[in-house]
């Protein structure tokens, strides 16, 4: 055994190993970007785990039906009582709309969200194995228009980024991730804050909204939407509800739980936000010679053209990937 | 015909082809698997590679492991494509040697080095990309992603070793047992 050691054996073998470390270190390298080794893996495997994983969702859907049709049922009850709760809500809206309207016209603030473009519909092809966030593989890769870091949603809310690219497929990191920082704004409240996630919490489908004032109105059951300042993400893009408030233990900034509005687990297809338009954040002028400050209503540019500017952007309302998990 | 005129050389060769044909199969399969459903899924690489590696050598195992280590880091969705290739040459070579110096080559000793093995690999991963870096919760990921995991591959090793067995038995070449059997080549 100790001979093995001191062998030519083992010199080439640790060579072998020097050797896949260098493809390691190649990959960190790259970032993002796909190598060509794992392009080729994942070109190679990616069709067989689609129809694989397409059969799989059949077989659990059917045994689902049977198995969960209880808690459809109550589901379904509270669904009626939310749709109840919600029409209440309407009835007002339209009154407000046009006073908002009005408003609009009279201080002179541009209408529409300006240009948005959204990739074809990607199809997940696979989730990632043993990952607490529940990131996945999508379909679509740089050849669709796809680029690095491009938002992902469904019909629903927002549902992640990308954060890993190849050709022909694309691996999408959730908002349930620790990884990713999302700014958001409670609609109800107005109050802002961080949407990140929690290794916790994703167990539960859910994440959490930090660095709250500790003076927030944010409650139960309001709803929660990206604020789009620093242009990694649209604005206004549905996140989820909250379920639960309070403090954090240093007591300087309070917390929600945000339960997601798209289930991570159940989505079996999403697409990519290629383009939008960016809001930046309140410049403050100073006017007048008793220095009072003044604020410009928000300009819209490029977000595709401008990534890196958010990157840098300071205050509150960062949204950026962090180093990711290596 | 042609292969029952074949020397023995010649007979070993296809049978590493045929071996090797149906060991990648396995390996596509397991690959396939890996990504398959929700929740924590086993680490299928580990025994089948042990059980591969329990029979070859050195070389072979450091390859295998290698490869297959690429595979799972393409699974996981790893930015660091080839850390699970260091871990996996290290069982591989190890079983290797093991197998051929320490252990008689039955499914009860297959079992507990994927058990030694998959747990190493287990606690590296989770070091590495979970407590290293501090987040909130590590130990809900212990518990609930590391620990099923080992179990379900545990769970899985006495599977592979069904499946490898047949295998080597049909297509690894009998070694020959007297002067005359070695002189027949």
């Amino acid at each position: 055994m100790n001979g093995f050691f001191r062998s030519v054996k083992f010199k080439v073998i640790v060579c072998i190993a020097a050797f896949f470390l260098g493809i390691g270190l190649y990959s960190v390298s790259k970032g993002g970007e796909k190598t060509v080794g794992s392009q080729l893996i994942g070109t190679i495997l990616n069709p067989v785990k689609k129809v694989s994983n397409a059969i799989s969702n059949k077989i659990s859907l059917v045994i689902d039906l049977f198995t969960d049709s209880e808690a459809y049922v109550e589901e379904n009850r509270m669904l009626r009582e939310e749709i109840a709760e919600l029409n209440k809500r309407l009835i007002n809206y339209e009154d407000i709309k046009a006073e908002n309207d009005d408003l609009r016209k009279f201080i002179g603030i541009k209408e529409g969200n300006g240009k948005t473009e959204v990739s074809p519909s990607c199809t997940i092809i696979a989730r990632t194995a043993n990952d607490p966030y529940g990131t996945f593989i999508i379909d679509k890769g740089k050849k669709d228009g796809i680029k690095l870091y491009d938002p992902v949603a469904t019909s629903q809310g927002l549902v992640g980024i990308v954060t890993e690219i190849a050709n022909s497929y694309s691996t999408v990191r959730t908002i349930l991730s620790a990884d990713l920082s999302v700014g958001a704004i409670c609609v109800e409240s107005r109050d802002t804050g961080i949407i990140e996630g929690n290794l916790a919490l994703a167990a539960d489908g859910k994440c959490k909204m930090i660095y709250l004032d500790k003076n927030n109105k944010v409650k139960k059951g309001d709803l929660i939407v990206s604020s789009g300042n620093s242009g990694q993400f649209p604005k206004g893009y549905i996140i989820g509800n909250v379920t639960e408030t309070g403090m954090e233990d240093s007591g300087l900034t309070a917390y929600a739980v945000i339960e997601p509005a798209v289930k991570m687990g159940e989505i079996t297809s999403v697409i990519v936000i290629t383009e939008f338009d960016k809001v930046e954040e309140d410049v403050e002028i100073p006017t007048g010679v008793l220095g009072e400050k003044t604020t410009e209503p928000p300009k819209t540019t490029k977000a595709s053209e401008e990534t890196t500017v958010a990157a840098e952007e300071g205050g509150a309302m960062q949204e950026q990937p962090r180093g990711g998990d290596e | 015909m042609a292969f029952k005129a074949a020397t023995r050389i010649q007979k070993i060769r296809y049978y590493a082809i045929a071996r090797w044909a149906i060991y990648i199969l396995i390996l596509f399969v397991c690959a396939v698997l890996i990504n398959i459903g929700k929740g924590v899924r086993p680490i299928y690489f580990i025994p089948m590679c042990i059980c591969i590696c329990m029979h070859e050598g050195e070389y072979t195992a450091a390859i295998l492991g290698g490869i297959c280590g690429l595979i799972i880091d393409e699974s996981y969705g790893r930015m660091f494509f080839g850390f699970s290739s260091i871990i996996m040459i290290a069982i591989c070579v190890g079983s290797t040697v093991v197998f051929r110096h320490f252990l008689f080559k039955n499914g009860i000793n297959a079992v507990m080095m994927s058990t030694a093995s998959v747990f190493i690999y287990q606690i590296i991963e989770y070091f590495f990309y979970y407590a290293m870096w501090g987040y909130e919760g590590t130990g809900y990921v212990f518990s609930n992603i590391c620990i099923p995991c080992i179990l379900y591959t545990v769970a899985v090793s006495p599977i592979a070793y069904i499946i490898i067995k047949p295998i080597i038995k049909r297509f690894y070449p009998k070694k020959a047992k007297t002067i005359e059997e070695a002189m027949k080549i």
